[in-house]
This record gives structure tokens, sequence and C-alpha cells, in this order.
């Protein structure tokens, strides 16, 4: 086999394994956002008593929007819970932060004496960090390794210490 | 040793070398000095966080002013307060004194892990690129202009880890007793060094050296770690016949309970993340209520119990968050800059947006292991002797968080070798790239 030939298979093999671990690494930062229990690992951000439901979920929606996060995902696990998960950019390898607001119908009632229903709202926010900036790393270094050892023994740093030789 | 002499066996070249190093380094300080006075005027040295006040307290009560800054002292140890205590009895209340030492050894110390890159490795260019990261490294710049304990820390450890190499090959034991010394008063200002004496032991052990040297290494290896754990154990002695605890510091066991203990209780019992600084604070407060009573036994003993019975109930989330946090602050990007320079918020906000993308940036963590195989390949013992300098604070780190670079900031000098192998094998290959291209490039014109 050619040297050209042993380069492209081994640089070949080793962009598509990483491609295979980028994807694997993306679906487990989704998983873990998706899975956040907004019980323990949530922080409540607002409180409010609305008449309107769907309004107020396009108000929570363009809260995160404002603050530079992409809606990648809007989640109804019960019929109570709503869910909006946003990504601090579009892209995974360039996003830092997932977030998930999750929205709680927590008091239900009647105003007055019409019959229109004044519904009571908690809403939780809750993070995780992706896994995107390791994983640039692990590229990086993945890639340097293997030209580290296809690369003549001249090309990388020569030492020899000088303990005993000074 | 006079100058001329000392001269003599430098040359010019390695003159011009320490020159650029410590000129780099003196005037990025200088610049970041002034400009912080101007931002947050002398006065805010003092309360940019809560550390520089524990240390003040300590010098105070080491000059017998404030009585409950003992309690203070027995938390951060001797060396840093008497620092403060010095300048306070030879230039008054400012600390200005102090921060301009601290720039005068930070930029030194660049110097220093040149020295020993080169030694080790014996290549010029990867020594000078470690050199020039410590100068440029925006975490000693500004720990150098805050009143913490840092710069005076890895400057006194580095001194002793290459007064320790050079000692090896050296009949005289008078390069061997500074390592000590110089190693035993870094303990003494942070004790996070206290173990490293095992590290040196080991790179004894590994350093390429001539058949039938390596008993030699070893005595003098045995030698630089004894003075270095006798300095510091004094005023271990001191703090048990005052307050019946032999300790050098209590900070390492307070923040294990406080942080580690803490988080991993606050997991296992399935309470909310947002209880955490409650319960870390109520932890403090425990400790803190035994100091005020006199009981810094029962407070350190208490400590020690939390620590083992948490490690026994939870051995495994224990250890995950152990090396969670370990890497973590590995990875830590420098925060302090955003309290040492508040008016140059948006430029650095700018600067973490597109390069940090956060509080944690594994670039430089990753060009050392790239380093440590660039250099492994060439001599494998080396390779190990700088990778354990650096591993060593990264397990020491595993017990606190929130604090920025400056916890594993004493392993920039073994990271820093490393990252300068790795960048200038990154160089040499894209240099060899481009000429094989504009080779190609030009032979097909012709």
């Amino acid at each position: 086999m050619s040297g050209r030939t042993s380069a492209v298979l081994l640089y070949g093999s080793l962009v598509i394994a990483l491609a295979v671990i980028g994807i694997l690494w993306r679906n487990y930062d989704r998983r873990t956002i998706i899975n956040l229990d907004y019980k323990t690992a949530s922080y409540p951000v607002m409180r409010a008593k609305i008449s309107d439901s769907r309004q107020f979920l396009m108000t929570i929606k363009d809260r995160l929007k404002k603050q530079g996060f992409k809606i990648i995902d809007e989640r109804q696990p019960q019929p109570s819970v709503w869910e909006t998960i946003g990504q601090s950019r579009g892209f995974w390898l360039l996003a830092t932060d997932l977030k998930k607001v999750t929205v709680i119908d927590a008091v239900s009632g009647v105003r007055g004496d019409s019959l229109a229903t004044e519904r009571g709202y908690l809403v939780f926010e809750g993070f995780h960090k992706t896994g995107s900036k390791t994983f640039i790393c692990v590229v990086f270094f993945s890639l340097m390794l293997a030209a580290s050892f296809r690369a003549n023994k001249e090309m990388l740093p020569s030492v020899t210490p000088r303990i005993f030789h000074k | 040793m006079n100058l001329t002499t000392i001269k003599s066996r430098i040359s010019t070249r390695e003159w011009q070398t320490f020159i650029l190093l410590f000129g780099i380094s003196l005037i990025l300080r200088l610049v970041y000095f002034i400009i912080m006075l101007s931002q947050i005027g002398s006065s805010g040295l003092y309360d940019q966080f809560n550390d520089p006040v524990k240390y003040i307290n300590a010098a105070d009560y080491l000059m017998g002013r404030y009585q409950p800054g003992q309690y203070d002292l027995f938390l951060v140890g001797v060396g840093y307060p008497a620092v403060l205590a010095l300048s306070r009895i030879l230039f008054g209340q400012s600390f200005l004194a102090v921060i301009i030492l601290q720039i005068l050894l930070s930029s030194l110390t660049s110097i220093i892990i040149y020295k020993i890159a080169d030694l080790l490795t014996g290549n010029r260019p990867t020594a000078v690129v470690s050199g020039i990261l410590v100068a440029t490294s925006l975490t000693s710049i500004s720990l150098a202009n805050a009143l913490v304990t840092e710069s005076i820390y890895f400057f006194l450890f580095s001194l002793s880890v290459y007064l320790f190499f050079r000692c090896l090959d050296e009949t005289n034991w008078r390069n061997a007793v500074l390592s000590g010394v110089s190693g035993g008063c870094a303990v003494l200002l942070r004790s996070a060094g206290g173990f490293f004496p095992a590290i040196l032991m080991l790179s004894a052990l590994l350093v390429p050296a001539p058949a039938g040297r390596r008993r030699q290494l070893l005595y003098r290896s045995l030698i630089v770690s004894v003075i270095m754990v006798a300095i510091p154990a004094a005023w271990g002695v001191r703090n048990l016949l005052t307050h019946d605890f032999f300790t050098i510091s209590a900070t390492g066991t307070l923040a294990a309970k406080t942080y580690l203990v803490a988080k991993v209780r606050i997991e296992e019992e399935g309470r909310h993340i947002r209880e955490f600084p409650e319960l870390r604070d109520s932890l403090y407060r425990v400790s803190l209520k035994h100091f005020h009573e006199g009981n810094f036994r029962l407070s350190q003993e208490e400590s020690n119990a939390l620590i083992a019975e948490t490690a026994t109930m939870f051995p495994v989330t224990m250890l995950r968050n152990f090396f969670q946090i370990a890497l973590d602050n590995m990875t830590a990007v420098s925060s302090l800059h955003y309290l040492q320079l508040p008016r140059w918020r948006p430029f650095f906000d700018t600067l973490d947006h597109y390069w940090n993308r956060g509080d944690t940036n594994p670039a430089m963590l990753t060009l050392s292991l790239l380093g440590f195989v660039l250099i492994a390949r060439r001599n494998m013992r080396i390779a190990v002797v700088l990778l354990l300098a650096m591993g060593y604070y990264g397990i020491i780190s595993g017990v606190t968080f929130g604090q920025g670079s400056r916890i594993f900031y004493p392993a920039q000098g073994s990271e820093f070798i490393l990252a300068a192998a790795a960048l200038v094998f990154i160089y040499r290959s894209i240099s060899m790239a481009a000429r094989k291209i504009l080779g190609r490039f030009s032979t097909r014109r012709l």
C-alpha cells in the first residue's frame, strides 16, 4: 500500500469515527437536557396568572429567543407540563449551552362571576453545558496525533535533557 | 559568584532570551497594573473577593493588631500573611509594594520556566515558547495584580523545581539546600504543594541519568524533600502547640468539606441544586463556630469525619464529582480580570464569547496532552516527569470549585512546556506542508 493510500485510509476512517462520535455526543446532550428534572435541577424564574395559555407559551418562547437561544424542540410530556428546549447557537458544534424551559400549569381557578378560567403558571429554567468544545478538542487531538505518528521522527521536537550535559 | 562570572557562563543569546521574556512579562503586568489602578483604585485591591481580607486579617494578627485574625491565620497558613505584615512594617498601610514585588517575581517566573524547559528538553524553541506562554498568560498577569498567594508561590515553587533539576548533577549541596528551602517557603504560602516532594522523588527515579548515578539522585531528592517538608512542618508544630492540631493550613480540609462534600450530599440526597450555597455556608458556619470557641481540633476532626463518612457512603458519586471538579479546574479560564478591569468588561465579554465560549476552555489542556505524546515519542521519561507535575495539581484541585483558573495555576509550568512542544510541532508541520504545496505549485508553473 502506498503512503498516500494509507494516509487517505487513516484520515478517512478517523474522520468517519469522529463524525459518529460527534453525532452520539450531540444526541447524549439532547437526551440529558430532555431528561433534566425541573424539580431538582432547574430554577424557578417566573410565576404568572394568565388566562390565555397559548399566548403565555408564545411569550416564553420569545423570551428564550431574545436570550439568544435557538429553539430546537418543544414537548408536552404531561397535559399540564410544557417544555421548550433551546440551544445557544443553531449548530451544536458552536453551541455551549442547552436550556430547558418548563412551564407548569400549577393552579387553576374561575375568575369572578364570569366563567373564564384564570390559570396559574410556574416557569422553571434548567441548563446543560454541551460537550461541543471538548469534542472539538478531541477532533483536533486525534488528527494531530495521527499526524504525529505519520510524521518523520525528525519533525518532532527533539528532546535531549541537559541535566547531565550542562 | 560575582556578576562577571555569571555573565561569562551565560551566552549572549541566552541573555537576549532572558531580556525578551522578562521584558514582555514586566510590560504586560505593569500596564495591567496601571490600568487596574485607574479603574478600581488601590482600595479595590482588598475588596475584589474574600481571600485578600482573610490574608490581611491574618497579617494584622501577626502584628498583634487584630485578635480574630488568628482564625484566618489557622485557615490560610503563615506564608502570605507574613509577607503582608512585612510590607506593613516597611511601607505602611498600602499593599502596592506587595503587588510590585509580585509583578517582578511573576516576570522572573517566565525565565525560570524557560530554564526548566531548556534543562528537561534541551529544545530551545520549546523552551522559548513555554516562557512566552507564561509571560502572556492572562491568569498569571491578573494574579500578579491581586493580593493572593499564587504569584509568589509559583515563583518559589518553580525556583525550587529548577534548582532541584540543577542539583542532580552537582557535587556541592548548595542548590539542593536552596531548592528545599525555596520549596518549603512555597508550601508555607500554599499548602497545596505539601505533597510535591513525592513527585520530586519520583522524578529523581525517572529522569534519564548516567549509569551508576541513580543512588546519588535519590539522595539529593531525599535531602530536598526533607527540607521542603521540615520548613512547613515547623509551622504545623506551632499550630499543634497553639491550637492542639497539626496542620500547615486548614483551608484544604475546609474546601473539601464545604464544596466537594456539599455537592455530593446535595446530589445523593436528591435535593435541589439551588440548596447548594445554603448547605455550603451552613457547613462553613459550623467550622467557624468551633474556631471562634477555640476548638480548632474539634473543627478539623469534624471536617475530616464528614469527608470520610461521605466518601464511605457515596464512593462513586464522590469520585465522579472529584474528577469532574478536577477537570473543570484544569480547563477553567481566567475570570479575575473581570473584577480588576470592570470597565473593559464588554471587550472581555466579546473575547470570551468568541474564544472561550464559557467558563472553561480545554484548548491548553489538549495542547499539553498532545505535547506529552510528542515528547514521549522522543523521551518517555521526561514526558512522564512533566505530566506528573501537571497531574499532581490536577488531582489536588479536585476538592474546590468556582474559583476560575487560579486553582490549577501552579501547574502552568509543566502544562505550558508540554503545550509549547505541541505548538512547535504544529508550526513545523504547517510550514512543511506550506513548503510542499508551494514547491509543487512552482514546479507546475515551470
